[in-house]
C-alpha cells in the first residue's frame, strides 16, 4: 500500500473503476460480440470432426484434416476460388470508388435543397430487401413477359434470357449492387467532407485554386484516411462475397461464373447436411480473410501511416 | 344359422388378431386433457389452412384418439432445410418428425437412425399397433420391406402412394385443341413432336395475333422431370431419371447413347424457340400463371392437373381460349422400336419417425396406427368427415359433398379436402378406393393413355452408413456438374461435341464408384 510505485501507477482494477461509465457504455457491444461472435467459434471444431448431428460436437469422432483435403481435391476448388476473387475484385473496382465520386460531386453542389433531394433518392434503394431487388430484376428481365425483352422484341430483336446466360451474370450482379448501395455508402464520405476545415478551402481559393484543384488538393486529402480504412476493411472481406444475393440470382447455367465459396458452403452444408465439410470450407475462407486483412493493414501502416491498429 | 356363421367369423378374426400379437386398443386411447404429441412436418399443401390452426378433421381425430397434437409446421418448400439444422442440434426434438430430405431418398432415414435420433419401432408396432402390423406384415409385405432398414429395424412409416399410383399417372399434357385448330394429329415420334411444337410457335394457335406461345415448358427444379417425358423417343425411360433398374442392373441413363441424342433434340427445340426461353420456370405457381395466359402448349404433370390448367387457360380471353383443352398423351416411341417405358411413382413418399425424445412412444405408435392403418382413422384422414366432405350411399360407397365436388371457392378436390384438414399430404396412406374418388373419372381415363407403359422406378433402398457417407461426398459435386452441363448442352452454351468429355469428367469425379454403390444396394434389394 505504501509502495510509492503502486501509488503512482493505479492498478488496472482502479483504472476500470474510474472509467466505469465508459465501460458500462461499451458493455452491450462487448456482450454482443462474446455471445454471437466468440462463443459460436466453438463450432469450428466441427471442421476437424465427423459431425452429423444427434450428438454433441465434442463427442463426434476426430477426422483430422480430411475435410480440408476433400475440398482442395474437389473438382470445383479452382473455380470457386477464382469466382470468389473475381466477384470481389469487380466489387472493389466498381462498387468501392463510385460512392467516393458521388460524395465529392454532392459536396460541390450549391443548391442545398437539390442536394438533399438527390441524397435521399440515392439512399432509398438501400432499404429495399435484396429479395425484392432480385425479384424486380427477374420480373423486368424475364424472357417471356419482361419489360426489357418486350422492348427488344418490339424493336425486332430476339429475347435474351438474361438470368440463364453466364455472360450477363456479373454485370447484373455488380450493376444492381452499385445501384442499391452507392447512395448509402457515400454517407460516411460526406460526413468526412463536412468535417474538413473551411479555412483550408478559403486558403486554397486565395492561392488561386479553381474548383477542380480544390477537390484534388483539399477534399480528397481530407477524406483519404477514411477511404483507406474502408479499403482495408473491404479487402478483409474479399473472400466473403454476399451469398444471399447470389443464391437468389444464380441457376445451374450460370454456376460457372456465379458459384462462390459461400454459396457452395450453403449447398453442401444446409441443403445436403454435410456440416463438417462446410465448416471446414468456411474456416478456410475466414483464415484467408484474416491473412488479407492483417497484410493490407501492415502495408498501409508502412506506406501511408493510416491503419486500423 | 347366419348368426352362428358370423359368430364363427368373429372368432376367427379375433384369433388372427391374437396371432398378430398386437392388442387391439380402445378409443380413445389417450386422455385428451393430458396427452399431447408434438409433430414436426411440412405444412398443409393448401397454404391458407395451416395444420396449426383449428381444422375440423384434425380436431375430430384429436377427440377420437384423445391425443392433442401440437403441430410444429414449416412451409413445405423450406421444411428440409429448417428441420435438418434443428435435428443436427439434437435437442428439444418433437415426438414425431417428418424426416427431412426423405422424399425419394431413404438414405436420410437410416442416417438419422444411426445417429440415434429415430428409435426402432418394430417391437412397439408388434405390441401396440394391430392394424399397422397387419398392413405391413400381411396385407402389403412390399410396404413392410420398403420400411425396413438394412439393420432389420423399422425406423419410419411413410406416405403410401399405392392407391393413387394405380389411377393417376404422370405424363405429357398437351393442348389438343391447338392440334385440332392447326389440323395436326397427336404426335408419336420425335419428328412429329418437333413439327407440332413448331406449328404451335409459328401458326398462332391461341389466335391473339402474336407469336407468344411457349410450345413446351418445364417448372421443376430438375426440368428433366418434365422434358424427360420426351426421352422415350431416344430409348430412355421417362422422365429421364439418372438411375434405372434394368433386370437387376443399376443403369445410369446419362451414359446411354440415347441421352446424347435426347440432349441434341432438346437443344434443337431450345435454339428454335420451341422450348421455354428460361429453360425452367423453377416454380409450379409460375406454370399456373403462364397457363392462365393461354400460352403453354405442353408440359408434364399428373393426370388430374389437366383440368386445372385447362380451367385457367379458358379464362385468358384470347379468341381461342374458351376451347382450351389439355389431355394426357403418350410419350413418343423410339425409331429403333425400343418399347416406351415410363417410370411410375415410387411406392412411398414422405417418411416420418418417432424421435428419442418422445416420452410416450407407445402413444405415438398407437396414434400412427390409428391415422395410417386403422380403417376408420385412415378413412377420416383421407376422406374427411361424413356430412362435411362426403356422404355415404346405400351400397356403402362414398360421394363427395358439394363443398368438395363443387367447391364455392373453386378449389379442386384435393385442395377442398385440405382446406378442412383432410388428406394431409405427409400422412396419407392412399387406398385404391380413395384414389378412384380423388381423381375424377376423367383423370383415370386420361391415365389410360400411359398406364400400360409404366415400369417400377429404381427401388428406394436404405444405404448403410459408409454408403451414405460416400454418396454424400461423391454426389455433391457430380450432381452440380451434371445439372449444370445438361442445362448448358440444351441451351447451347456448351456444344454437344463436348458430351463425351462431359461423361469422362464425371467418371474422373468418381461417377463409376457412385454407380457401384447403387448396384450394391440393388443387389441387396433383390437378395431380400
Amino acid at each position: 500500500m505504501n509502495n510509492p510505485l503502486t501509488a503512482r501507477r493505479p492498478s488496472v482494477w482502479r483504472k476500470c473503476l474510474q472509467a466505469k461509465y465508459l465501460i458500462l457504455l461499451m458493455l452491450p457491444g462487448l456482450i454482443y460480440y462474446l455471445v454471437f461472435h466468440y462463443a459460436p467459434m466453438y463450432g469450428v471444431l466441427m471442421a476437424f470432426k465427423n459431425y452429423k448431428g444427434g450428438t454433441t460436437i465434442w463427442n463426434a469422432p476426430w477426422v483430422g484434416l480430411k475435410w480440408f483435403q476433400e475440398f482442395f481435391e474437389s473438382y470445383y476448388f479452382g473455380r470457386l476460388l477464382s469466382n470468389t476473387l473475381i466477384i470481389s475484385l469487380l466489387n472493389l473496382v466498381f462498387s468501392f470508388p463510385i460512392p467516393i465520386l458521388f460524395a465529392l460531386a454532392l459536396h460541390e453542389m450549391r443548391s442545398r435543397s437539390f442536394k438533399r433531394v438527390v441524397q435521399t433518392v440515392s439512399y432509398l434503394p438501400h432499404f429495399i430487401s435484396v429479395v425484392v431487388i432480385v425479384g424486380m430484376l427477374k420480373a423486368m428481365l424475364s424472357p417471356t413477359d419482361g419489360v426489357i425483352n418486350n422492348l427488344i422484341r418490339a424493336s425486332g430483336g430476339n429475347a435474351i434470357n438474361f438470368f440463364g446466360t453466364a455472360d450477363y451474370f456479373r454485370p447484373l450482379y455488380i450493376g444492381s449492387d452499385v445501384w442499391q448501395s452507392f447512395g448509402w455508402n457515400s454517407i460516411i464520405y460526406l460526413a468526412a467532407l463536412t468535417s474538413a476545415d473551411p479555412a483550408l478551402y478559403e486558403a486554397a481559393r486565395i492561392d488561386g485554386a479553381n474548383r477542380w484543384q480544390q477537390i484534388v488538393h483539399v477534399s480528397i486529402p481530407c477524406i483519404l484516411p477514411t477511404i483507406i480504412i474502408l479499403l482495408i476493411m473491404q479487402l478483409g472481406r474479399t473472400m466473403s462475397v454476399g451469398y444471399e444475393k447470389i443464391i437468389l440470382m444464380y441457376e445451374p447455367a450460370t454456376y460457372e461464373v456465379a458459384d462462390v465459396i459461400s454459396t457452395y458452403v450453403y449447398r453442401r452444408g444446409i441443403l445436403k447436411g454435410q456440416f463438417s465439410f462446410s465448416t471446414a470450407v468456411g474456416l478456410f475462407n475466414s483464415v484467408i480473410n484474416l491473412v488479407l486483412l492483417v497484410a493490407v493493414n501492415a502495408l498501409s501502416r508502412r506506406v501511408s501511416d493510416v491503419s486500423m491498429w | 344359422m347366419k348368426k352362428w356363421l358370423s359368430m364363427l367369423l368373429v372368432a376367427v378374426m379375433a384369433l388372427s388378431l391374437v396371432s398378430a400379437g398386437a392388442e387391439e386398443y380402445t378409443l380413445p386411447f389417450g386422455n385428451y386433457d393430458t396427452d399431447t404429441l408434438t409433430i414436426a412436418c411440412g405444412d398443409n399443401y393448401y397454404a391458407a389452412a395451416s395444420y396449426a390452426e383449428p381444422l375440423e378433421v384434425l380436431e375430430s381425430i384429436e377427440k377420437t384418439t384423445g391425443v392433442q397434437i401440437a403441430w410444429d409446421v414449416t412451409v413445405p418448400s423450406q421444411y428440409d432445410e429448417v428441420m435438418r439444422v434443428r435435428l443436427a442440434a439434437g435437442v428439444d426434438l418433437p415426438d414425431i418428425v417428418q424426416i427431412p430430405g426423405s422424399y425419394g431418398n431413404k438414405g436420410e432415414v437410416f442416417s438419422y437412425a444411426s445417429q440415434g435420433i429415430l428409435i426402432p419401432l418394430e417391437d412397439l408396432i408388434k405390441q401396440y399397433a394391430p392394424n399397422l402390423s397387419k398392413l405391413i406384415w400381411e396385407e402389403m409385405p412390399e410396404l413392410g420391406e420398403a420400411l425396413t432398414a438394412p439393420d432389420g429395424h423399422i425406423y419410419h412409416i411413410a406416405q403410401n402412394f399405392d392407391g393413387t399410383n394405380k389411377v393417376a399417372s404422370k405424363g405429357l399434357l398437351l393442348r389438343t385443341d391447338w392440334l385440332t385448330a392447326l389440323n395436326l394429329e397427336v404426335p408419336t415420334t420425335a419428328d412429329e413432336w418437333y413439327t407440332v411444337l413448331k406449328a404451335f410457335k409459328e401458326q398462332d394457335p391461341n389466335g391473339n395475333g402474336q407469336a407468344d406461345e411457349i410450345p413446351l415448358t418445364a417448372f421443376g427444379s430438375n426440368p428433366l422431370s418434365e422434358y424427360g417425358y420426351l426421352g422415350t423417343a431416344f430409348g430412355l425411360a421417362a422422365p429421364v431419371a439418372k438411375y434405372i433398374d434394368v433386370d437387376g442392373a443399376a443403369v445410369c441413363q446419362y451414359d446411354l447413347p440415347g441421352f446424347k441424342d435426347f440432349l441434341t433434340f432438346l437443344n434443337k427445340l431450345y435454339t428454335e424457340g420451341l422450348m421455354d426461353p428460361q429453360y425452367t420456370l423453377g416454380d409450379e405457381s409460375k406454370m399456373n400463371a403462364l397457363c392462365s395466359k393461354d400460352l403453354v402448349g405442353c408440359s408434364a404433370h399428373y393426370a388430374d392437373i389437366a383440368e386445372l390448367w385447362e380451367g385457367t387457360a379458358k379464362q385468358a380471353g384470347n379468341p381461342n381460349s374458351a376451347a382450351a383443352e389439355y389431355h394426357m398423351v403418350c410419350s413418343p416411341k423410339a425409331e429403333d422400336g425400343t418399347e416406351i417405358r415410363l417410370l411410375a411413382r415410387a411406392l412411398t413418399g414422405f417418411c416420418y419417425g418417432v424421435t428419442r425424445d418422445c416420452k410416450n412412444p407407445e402413444l405415438a405408435v398407437k396414434w400412427l396406427d390409428y391415422i395410417y392403418a386403422n380403417p376408420e382413422g385412415r378413412d377420416t384422414m383421407l376422406y374427411g368427415l361424413e356430412g362435411l366432405t362426403y356422404t355415404v350411399n346405400a351400397d356403402g360407397s362414398k360421394t363427395w359433398t358439394d363443398f368438395v365436388a363443387k367447391n364455392p371457392d373453386g378449389l379442386n378436390v384435393a385442395s377442398a379436402l385440405r382446406s378442412v384438414g383432410a388428406f394431409p399430404a405427409q400422412f396419407s396412406n392412399r387406398t385404391l378406393d380413395f384414389g378412384k374418388m380423388l381423381y375424377s373419372q376423367r383423370a383415370a381415363e386420361e391415365s389410360e393413355a400411359v398406364v400400360q407403359y409404366q415400369i417400377l422406378p429404381f427401388p428406394q433402398v436404405m444405404g448403410t452408413e459408409e454408403e451414405l457417407d460416400e454418396i454424400a461426398s461423391l454426389s455433391a459435386d457430380i450432381d452440380t456438374y451434371e445439372s449444370e452441363m445438361i442445362q448448358n448442352f440444351i441451351t447451347g452454351q456448351t456444344s454437344l461435341d463436348g458430351f463425351d468429355s462431359f461423361r469422362e469428367t464425371v467418371r474422373g469425379m468418381g461417377g463409376d464408384d457412385l454407380t457401384n454403390i447403387y448396384q450394391a444396394q440393388l443387389d441387396r434389394y433383390y437378395q431380400k
